[in-house]
């Protein structure tokens, strides 16, 4: 990402100054927690959907040439 | 016994749609206080102890009728009356269920509606405790209200008209008892009152239940 | 013209086109929201009155901005489904209907978290959080309504109207909330920077509202692509596609 070169924009001294943003730390990350989680999580739900509901047609479609 | 008890549990899990719905409903009536009254902190502290109060047995209210409703319309009442099962049993197991998929998730919620009234942070357990305490006599209360009104046409919007005033005393107890931060006083009425309740409405509601099969 | 909807229109086509654009969607949402949240979080001035939390702008502001735009996306859908009974209309409503709620809450739960350090509170009925949380609801309520009817174009025809409904009642619900806070509170709250926002500010802001919207599409693909296929499960191509014999 090119950081090393831009190393000298990012806002924080240090890592714990990052960690902290000022005391207002806790809140922050929890905001970007949440959000990410969301994200994240919404699309691999949709994923796992879509996974059981091949599996699902594939059972059908065996019982269906089993039985003909 | 315990059949009767998973019963009840299986009906009422069926219908998680409906403890959606209620907490839908308590959010809408969470936004509606603000709106009409005023969003200003100084207003809403005033105000909201006894909003929290309000939502709770509204919310209560309006999932009442689906404890009794649908046993009545499947025809599974009539199977209850002639059971070996004593009705006040069915209907104890009825209050416990309507409290778990109603109640309880109100009294857990709680600290959240406290939260968006601007309730100061020194009553928010008191009105947990006290919603936990009352919660129950409520739920009692509103299978009593649709126990009654089985099975009547008009019955929906009767309903909170009978139950409400026995709802009162639960309800200026409880408030008087978050306000008041856990007195003893109170706590011990509050108590009282549910003990009786759990006693009396049982062997009530029976006797309703018994007429609203012959309906 | 016809012709892109006609491709777009039958849910075998749709199942096609989208599968392949949907690994170039998903990867330019991932970086567009990656490059816009690290840029935010790492490079983005802290504000002058707010500091650091003013960082959580840039998750809140594209939820909110996602979640009211979705509602007007979804209540077209709604629209197209209820005249031209288009099944695939009837798809993108129905899957886009939880998307939106769930953006909404987001937006909900960050605008909380921000008022803390902001106001002091995790809740103020200011005009903003308040016109959120009734979109919530109206959201809450398409969803619950469409659950009611089968996953046709008839069964979510109550759905689309209460979504439809919505949709003409937003700008009078928002006008109204707006008109009244501004009775209330004469010093209005706003959760973002100052309007007049520097460039240093609304470039990784607009990285992330762009990134947001990517993903909600590649999402809602997603999801559509489960429920063409569950509905359609009976036919042929399904069969094809999923590469059953």
């Amino acid at each position: 990402m090119g950081e090393g070169g831009v190393a000298h924009l990012v806002k924080f001294e240090s890592w714990g100054e990052f960690i902290a943003m000022g005391g207002h730390g806790p809140y922050v990350f929890a905001a970007y927690g949440l959000v990410i989680l969301g994200l994240v999580g919404m699309v691999l739900i949709a994923r796992a959907n879509m996974n059981a509901a091949r599996e699902t047609i594939r059972q059908r479609a065996l019982i269906d040439e089993v039985s003909s | 016994m315990r059949d009767v008890l998973m019963r009840e549990w299986w009906v009422a899990s069926r219908s998680l749609g409906r403890l959606g719905q209620t907490l839908l409903f308590m959010v809408l009536v969470l936004v509606l206080f603000p709106l009409a009254i005023s969003p200003e902190r100084a207003v809403l502290e005033q105000v909201g102890v006894g909003a929290v109060w309000i939502m709770s047995l509204l919310a209560m209210l309006s999932a009442a009728e689906h404890s009794i409703g649908p046993d009545l319309k499947s025809g599974a009442l009539d199977q209850m009356v002639l059971s070996e099962i004593p009705l006040w049993w069915q209907a104890l197991a009825k209050a416990l269920m309507h409290w778990l998929t109603v109640g309880l998730p109100i009294v857990l919620l709680s600290p959240i509606m406290c939260l968006m009234f601007a309730v100061e942070e020194r009553y928010w357990f008191w009105i947990t405790a006290a919603l936990f305490l009352t919660t129950p006599i409520l739920s009692l209360l509103c299978v009593l209200g649709a126990s009654l009104t089985a099975g009547l046409n008009a019955g929906s919007a009767l309903m909170p008209v009978l139950v409400a005033p026995l709802m009162l005393p639960p309800l200026i107890f409880g408030t008087q008892w978050a306000y008041q931060m856990g007195e003893p006083f109170y706590g011990y009425v509050l108590a009282a009152l549910l003990s009786l309740t759990s006693v009396v409405v049982p062997w009530v509601v029976s006797l309703a239940l018994r007429v609203a099969a012959s309906r | 013209m016809w012709r892109f909807f006609h491709q777009w229109g039958s849910p075998k086509s749709f199942f096609e086109l989208s599968g392949r654009c949907l690994p170039w969607i998903g990867g330019l949402a991932l970086l567009t929201l990656f490059s816009g949240l690290l840029w935010g979080l790492l490079y983005a001035p802290a504000d002058y009155q707010q500091g650091h939390s003013v960082r959580i702008m840039y998750v809140h502001v594209p939820a909110a901005i996602v979640a009211q735009s979705s509602y007007v996306l979804m209540a077209s859908c709604a629209l197209i489904s209820l005249i031209w009974k288009m099944k695939l209309a009837d798809v993108a409503f129905t899957t886009l209907a939880p998307i939106g709620g769930m953006v909404t809450a987001l937006a909900l739960l960050t605008g909380a978290i921000w008022g803390k350090p902001t106001w002091g509170t995790y809740w103020v009925w200011d005009a903003r959080l308040t016109s959120t949380l009734i979109l919530f609801l109206l959201y809450a309520g398409v969803i619950s309504l469409r659950q009611f009817g089968s996953p046709t174009p008839q069964g979510g025809r109550a759905a689309a109207l209460l979504a439809i409904i919505g949709v003409i009642n937003l700008p009078i619900i928002k006008y109204s909330v707006d008109w009244w806070f501004t009775l209330h509170q004469p010093a209005s709250f706003t959760l973002t920077a100052r309007p007049s926002m520097p460039f240093e500010m609304w470039a990784p802001l607009l990285v992330c509202v762009v990134g947001t919207y990517l993903w909600m599409i590649w999402l809602w693909l997603l999801r559509m692509r489960v429920e063409v296929i569950k509905r359609e499960s009976r036919s042929l191509w399904v069969k094809e596609a999923l590469l059953i014999s």
